[in-house]
């Protein structure tokens, strides 16, 4: 990957956005690459020495690679910090790097540091819960402890103090602990079973220089089309519906200084390009395309 | 009367019945015991002869799930006998969480009372070995998109996950060139294309290294599985 410095940041930070600090250790997968998508994975891996980021857009993973050195630094009795697990599944590695394991007895504790907005917070993460879910199936399947809780330590990143005395649902503190629901061992077991194969399904489509798995709606991010009830010199919605046909039923009711406008859903990480890949990316092409004969 | 006479009794007494099995596995071709078809006769015969069936689930010190049927003896609480089964969840690629659990919830119950009353069924290892049989001449194609599970409170839904075949070789050859030669041979005799990938699949570690090491000969051996694909293809296609 290429660092560039936009900004002008000093060189010593740049040096350090050209540290690799991510490592999957000797394993094939890490539970980080099989929790996103394939077609994503491939396409990093295929373009990695093209792929340009900018020291100022990763300040926050350096914040995050920063944490994960100083809590390596702590020492708690009963807690592991920065422990690298590794387990074989149908023929491969995958390997996992738990942030902290709270042991006491035969049961553990496991938490996931996470630098996060105050807007992401209230929003449902279901990558969280899953990646939470395998860390406890490795602790539980290597060290046969029962797991007892798993929790993310979110770091607001944009917390305001004021925000929190007007708002009682906003974070009340810049770190909250969020507790992620546990799932069954067993479910758990078929989910990475089935990360593990779609990637490895991947890999051979990349390598035969086949079309790659296509990204899901949820990995594309896809906001829903919305319909909005507008009114002429208005420019905020009167109302918002998901169906075009509630939007309609209501507009019939309406003067003609009504209108409906079709606020068209769109993949957010794929146009924002938060994958890093959109250029070399032929389903995001064929979205463009799909967009540009819409227009037409 | 024990409770171990009054269960034998029980047991002798529904062998003398005759209970039609109405479920169908239409796949493996069985045909098997549904709950009902044996349950009402079952309740009529524990009331004569004392008995009352209760089916519970537990967890051990380590969270592993148990299921079990306690035959307990009516005149006398206290004695009882159980059966004990480890809890395995149905696999159905299409369900929720709920429709899974009460599956297997029917399942455990059906299977438990089987085992208890000892009433015979086909021997269902046979049945899968015929399927698995079937399913070689004809592959299922493999899902490549699983639902997506929207909150964080839901645990994903068990599907099958499709398994390497273990005859699968791994080749493990003293150099590259060998390495390739191998590969050659045994994707040459492939019969799907299918069974090419899973081949790459398990000899992907080398072929990583090989790209890496010797991009010439990965080339080669690309070309060449490429041509066994085309190859295949045609077959399939009848060309």
């Amino acid at each position: 990957m290429k660092v560039t410095n936009k900004f002008g940041v000093p060189e010593t930070l740049e040096a350090l956005a050209n540290r690799q600090f991510y490592s999957k250790g000797k394993s094939d997968y890490s539970v980080t690459e099989i929790m996103s998508p394939p077609r994503i994975q491939r396409l990093r891996a295929r373009h990695h020495e093209e792929i340009e980021s900018d020291v100022a857009d990763m300040l926050w993973s350096l914040l995050g690679s920063a944490l994960h050195v100083v809590a390596e630094r702590s020492e708690v009795p009963g807690h592991i910090n920065e422990e690298r697990l590794y387990i074989e599944v149908d023929g491969v590695t995958l390997s996992g790097q738990i942030d902290l394991q709270k042991i006491d007895g035969n049961e553990v504790e496991i938490v996931d540091y996470k630098f996060t907005s105050a807007w992401a917070l209230r929003q449902d993460k279901i990558d969280w819960a899953q990646q939470q879910n395998i860390y406890g199936w490795l602790v539980h399947k290597i060290k046969g402890l029962n797991v007892r809780k798993l929790s993310i330590c979110a770091l607001v990143r944009d917390w305001s103090r004021r925000e929190a005395q007007r708002n009682p649902d906003y974070p009340q503190a810049p770190i909250q602990m969020i507790e992620i629901n546990l799932w069954d061992m067993a479910f758990t077991e078929v989910f990475v079973r089935d990360r593990i194969r779609q990637h490895r399904d991947a890999k051979v489509s990349a390598d035969w220089e086949d079309e790659l798995p296509d990204c899901t709606e949820e990995e594309r991010w896809v906001r829903d089309t919305k319909y909005a009830l507008m009114k002429k010199d208005r420019k905020s919605a009167l109302k918002l519906f998901d169906s075009a046909k509630e939007a309609e039923d209501l507009l019939s009711t309406l003067d003609d200084k009504h209108y409906i406008e079709v606020r068209r859903g769109e993949p957010i990480r794929c146009v924002n390009n938060f994958c890093g890949v959109n250029q070399w990316c032929s389903q995001f092409k064929q979205y463009q395309q799909e967009l540009s004969n819409d227009s037409l | 009367m024990t409770v171990f006479k009054k269960l034998q009794k029980a047991r002798y007494e529904l062998s003398r019945v005759s209970m039609k099995k109405s479920g169908r596995n239409g796949y493996a071709e069985f045909d098997y015991f549904e709950l009902g078809d044996f349950l009402p006769t079952v309740h009529n015969v524990f009331g004569e002869v004392g008995l009352c069936g209760v089916f519970s689930f537990d967890q051990d010190d380590k969270g592993k799930e148990w299921c079990r049927l306690r035959i307990v003896d009516v005149d006398d609480p206290a004695i009882f006998v159980d059966f004990n089964s480890p809890v395995v969840y149905a696999q159905m690629s299409k369900a929720n969480p709920i429709q899974v659990l009460g599956a297997t919830h029917t399942y455990m119950r059906r299977y438990m009372w089987l085992v208890a009353l000892e009433l015979t069924e086909n021997d269902q290892v046979d049945a899968l070995d015929r399927s698995s049989f079937k399913q070689q001449a004809k592959p299922v194609p493999a899902k490549t998109k699983p639902e997506q599970h929207e909150l964080q409170n839901e645990p994903p839904i068990a599907s099958p996950v499709e398994s390497i075949d273990e005859s699968t070789p791994k080749i493990d050859a003293p150099s590259s060139e060998l390495f390739v030669e191998v590969m050659v041979k045994f994707g040459e005799v492939c019969e799907s294309e299918q069974k090419l990938a899973q081949l790459w699949k398990v000899n992907q570690k080398s072929i990583d290294d090989l790209q890496k090491n010797d991009e010439q000969l990965f080339n080669n051996l690309k070309s060449m599985f490429g041509e066994f694909r085309t190859m295949l293809k045609e077959k399939s296609n009848g060309i």
